[in-house]
């Protein structure tokens, strides 16, 4: 094959090739809300709520507003989205609590 | 057939001149709105007519009017063609409030980014949640995401986040770039924290371009292999100059480049792609001389490296221009960079016309067209005149100064050539080039002398076209930034080099890599020896405030004294037969006015306002802290507390070396710049009323970059590092600091001012120490209280008088102060309260405002409508706000 012919060959593989791949193959699915715990925080009361460790009346409060306002938990790590609530005391207290 | 009569002289710059056109159209849209469909009309028609009547001079005419109304169309298209979903739209509207909690899904654009303190994300949002309900969404949000530990997230993940986004104008002074428009420039509709990493769901992975991805992964970890092997400060100046992360540059590291004016090296820009793009050239026109291969490899090489850095306007603009300039050179073509120029900047702004009106677009602009229309010519004709030889082309030697004819041969006369020429001439003559020359022409310290003299040259016009973008933009003139980019330039390239080549051998192994970076090691701490040097010496760089409103017609006149010198210049024929008369006068004439224009814009008289007799107090918007200019009757000024920094933070004093990273600050960003707005650059009097960082940090960035007559203080408390920062401040500018207390009285300009804490030798809190002044014009009378709480309050309204017309509310109206009896012996008709938008300790409190208010006060704060302006000139009381 005359060495233009081989060159030009090469481009127009290498052009296949890099629009060939891509799509990725992998599906990470949604992280997973294993229901481990006993307290239902989308239904809990206030006093519920501040029988877990490191949650007092203010933060209890604050955890019941947000319900209203923004709709139920999804997942119990969006208890970290209350302004009180570090990730610290979210672990204290991960293996109490579900979503539903 | 009758001749047709064509036109006499073809302009070899007709791009540039439709770029220009295109450009007007841009400008004028917002102030001639004419309806879409007029503008295509005019535009056709004007295209239509020119083509129709192309000989006649009025087509070139009629193509300016079709391309300013094509550049206006294109403005109005892309204003229009925001999406509906957008979330700055959503935001703007106020159907989401900033600041509220919402959730975000989308897909991750680029690599997450490593910063000191964690990552940050860009999302092109698909889906907004808030308050139950779900929408769909468009636009790019900006998350941060604390932490270190890498994020399971690559370009193109789609996640679903919790998090609370950020739209909203903070800082609203006079002089102060809005915030909104600086989102804007960066195509970013909010920003955001991402609490933790927990809340992120990963939802699916978008199809993306996996070479793409490839690089983005190589550039990530360069980041890392960079941070472990360089010293912080040469990792930190490599992530930001090769690979476009500026998140570890330090303050004390970002500042020395930013006053030797060589700070663009630290960003990616024109500069970088020129040398990358250059150095893959020479590579490959080592390996083949067949020109398309050449444009494919070097193209695209530059394009992957401008996408893999982030592809910032900045970086594109870079990209598109080398890459037509490249296309011009191959194309065997000569092109005339301004051509290039003119086509590349046509590129840019069909594809977003907003840029025109981008600082970043201008800079960039002005200093490639500065070196593309004057520098290179200028270099050319000089090296033209030096190398001149008798030839057929050019009989006579040039019409030059003797002085001039002479340094041109010192540099560029090659004595060889001239020999070697002569022996296959038919005639021989002698050639007189001056006595020292036959020593050193030809040889390296020729060539040496050459390279560092044209090197000169460019960095001296460049700085100089940018005299008037650096004074309005940056409010800073670095003369030495003439040698600094010299020097810093050649420095970082060897640096990069070898950083690069120990990048390579570390695949080899570790050890074969050390003495590579050990060396770009060397290369670091080398490069900053001569800014640092250049940096003490007085008058060399130095901060300067604006012209604005009418006076700043003196920097497009600079612009254009610089245009007509260009043109000059290109006209300029040493080696024609007779020079037109009119082309000295006029170059000499733009020489005249540039330095008269550049004189006027450095020393900038007549640019703060005349003393006019009146007293007035602008509260600055500081966010979380106070800061109040007082201009005297006299014109005399003083600035009581200079705000603090944006996250509100102790100075942390624990740590070896505590990193401070290169974040704007108050005192830099808002107060500065507001100052320098009003046209100041010195600053009579500096007060810091107490040591909290929320009213004294600012202090030094202004005793910085302003002339300080004066620092007043109240108590002297050392102990405290923020304090004891600013009195080293004052002391290495040479401000006498003198401490005040209750009891002093002094006059300024016809005002009394009298101070009313803090009591001599009682022992206090720190707010409690605050100075109090009151100041006194006339019948009016304004009191300024620091963060004063019940037991000053109760001292100061026993031990004096407190009745004013304006008071500055106490400790951000919170409800430490502000007590009863001390808003019924104050009694004002207005309370101003310098607090942000959105105070993290709640201020102002609710019962506090409430108490101002029943006593009959009118209560304004800074954080709503901006700067609160009050004026009096002794008898009726003014005020105002900037945004209201």
């Amino acid at each position: 094959m005359k060495p233009r012919r081989a060159a030009h060959s090469t481009v127009v593989l290498l052009i296949a090739m890099l629009s060939a791949c891509s799509s990725r193959v992998e599906y990470l699915p949604a992280a997973n809300n294993a229901s481990t715990g006993t307290l239902n925080i989308n239904t809990a009361t206030v006093a519920e709520l501040e029988k877990l460790p490191g949650v007092g009346p203010k933060t209890a409060d604050s955890i019941i507003r947000f319900r209203d306002e923004h709709g139920p938990f999804r997942r119990p790590e969006h208890l970290l989205r209350i302004p009180g609530i570090s990730e610290a005391r979210f672990a204290e207290i991960r293996a109490l609590i579900k979503t539903e | 057939m009758t001749a047709e009569r064509l036109p006499e002289k073809f302009s070899t710059i007709p791009i540039f001149w439709i770029a220009g056109a295109f450009s007007l159209g841009i400008a004028v849209a917002s102030l001639f709105s004419l309806p879409s469909p007029w503008l295509i009309a005019i535009a056709g028609v004007a295209g239509a007519a020119a083509v129709t009547i192309r000989t006649n001079p009025i087509a070139a005419l009629l193509i300016f009017v079709g391309f300013i109304s094509a550049g206006s169309l294109a403005h109005r298209l892309e204003i229009e063609s925001v999406a509906p979903d957008r979330i700055k739209l959503l935001y703007d509207s106020g159907v989401i409030a900033s600041g509220d909690p919402v959730e975000v899904e989308g897909g991750v654009r680029g690599a997450p980014e490593l910063t000191p303190d964690g990552y940050v994300l860009t999302l092109n949002v698909t889906k907004l949640t808030s308050r139950r309900l779900e929408r769909s969404a468009s636009g790019r949000v900006r998350l941060f995401l604390n932490g270190t530990e890498q994020p399971p997230l690559q370009h193109g993940t789609v996640i679903r986040v919790p998090t609370v986004l950020h739209r909203e104008e903070a800082y609203l002074n006079p002089g102060v770039e809005s915030r909104l428009a600086i989102l804007d420039r960066m195509s970013i509709d909010a920003t955001g924290v991402i609490k933790s990493p927990l809340l992120i769901e990963v939802v699916g992975e978008q199809s993306i371009f996996l070479p793409y991805a490839f690089i983005l992964e190589q550039r990530s970890r360069i980041i890392r292999e960079f941070r472990e092997n360089l010293s912080p400060q040469a990792s930190a100046v490599m992530i930001a100059s090769l690979l476009g992360n500026d998140h570890f540059l330090d303050k004390p590291t970002a500042d020395l480049f930013r006053e030797s004016g060589t700070y663009h090296i630290l960003v990616i820009s024109g500069l970088h792609i020129t040398f990358i793009g250059g150095f893959v050239l020479w590579i490959v026109m080592m390996c083949t001389r067949r020109r398309p291969i050449q444009f494919i490899v070097v193209t695209s090489v530059l394009w992957a490296y401008s996408f893999a850095v982030g592809a910032e306007a900045p970086v594109i603009r870079a990209a598109i221009t080398f890459t037509i300039v490249l296309a011009g050179m191959l194309l065997y073509r000569r092109s005339d960079p301004l051509n290039s120029l003119g086509l590349a900047a046509l590129v840019m702004l069909l594809w977003r016309p907003s840029q025109l009106f981008d600082p970043s677009f201008h800079l960039t602009f002005v200093s490639v067209a500065s070196i593309a229309a004057i520098a290179l010519p200028l270099i050319l004709k000089l090296q033209e005149i030096g190398e001149w030889s008798p030839s057929p082309e050019k009989p006579f030697p040039p019409r030059v100064p003797a002085w001039l004819a002479r340094t041109c041969e010192t540099f560029y006369w090659n004595h060889t050539a001239w020999a070697i020429g002569q022996r296959s001439d038919v005639w021989t003559g002698t050639i007189d080039k001056g006595p020292w020359l036959s020593r050193t022409a030809g040889t390296t310290a020729q060539f040496l002398l050459r390279r560092t003299v044209e090197g000169i040259i460019v960095s001296l016009i460049v700085t100089a076209c940018m005299l008037p973008l650096t004074i309005v933009y940056f409010h800073r003139i670095s003369l030495s930034a003439i040698v600094n980019n010299l020097w810093i330039g050649i420095v970082i390239a060897v640096q990069s080099a070898l950083a690069l080549m120990g990048l390579f051998a570390s695949i080899v192994s570790e050890t074969v890599a050390t003495p590579f970076y050990a060396l770009a090691d060397a290369a670091q701490n080398a490069m900053l020896l001569l800014p640092g040097v250049l940096a003490n010496a007085p008058g060399v760089s130095f901060r300067l405030p604006a012209y604005s409103g009418n006076a700043s017609v003196i920097y497009p006149l600079l612009i254009a004294v610089t245009m007509a010198f260009a043109v000059c210049l290109r006209e300029w024929k040493p080696f024609g037969i007779k020079t037109a008369g009119h082309l000295r006068r006029v170059f000499n004439a733009s020489i005249v006015a540039f330095l008269l224009l550049g004189g006027i814009a450095i020393f900038h008289p007549f640019s703060s306002p005349g003393p006019d007799g009146r007293l007035r107090i602008d509260f600055l918007d500081v966010g979380q802290g106070d800061s109040a200019v007082v201009t005297f009757p006299n014109g005399e000024t003083m600035l009581i507390d200079g705000g603090g920094r944006r996250n509100y933070r102790e100075a942390e004093t624990e740590g070896a070396e505590p990193f401070e990273p290169d974040a704007p600050s108050i005192g830099e960003r808002v107060v500065s710049e507001f100052l320098w707005h009003r046209g100041f650059s010195r600053v009579d009097y500096l007060v810091a009323t107490h040591s909290d960082a929320d009213h004294i940090d600012g202090l030094k960035d202004v005793a910085g970059n302003f002339s300080i007559r004066r620092a007043l203080a109240g108590v002297a408390e050392d102990t405290r590092p923020d304090f004891a920062e600013f009195r080293s401040v004052a002391a290495s500018e040479a401000i006498p600091l003198e401490l005040l207390s209750a009891g002093q009285r002094f006059e300024i300009g016809g005002a009394a001012i009298e101070i009313l804490n803090p009591i001599v030798d009682a022992v206090t809190s720190t707010n409690d120490s605050s100075v109090v002044l009151r100041i006194t014009y006339g019948k009016r009378c304004f009191l300024m209280t620091g963060d004063i709480e019940r037991e000053a309050e109760r001292s100061i309204v026993a031990n004096s008088n407190v009745r004013c017309d304006v008071v500055k509310v106490p400790h951000h109206g919170s409800r430490t102060s502000s007590t009863p009896e001390f808003v019924e012996a104050a009694n004002p008709e207005i309370a101003v309260v310098p607090v942000g938008r959105r105070s993290q300790f709640g201020h102002p409190h609710a019962e506090v405002v409430d108490r101002w208010l029943s006593n009959g006060t009118r209560v304004i704060t800074t954080g709503e409508g901006g700067t609160v302006t009050v004026s009096t000139d002794g008898k009726e009381l003014s005020i105002s706000q900037f945004r209201k």
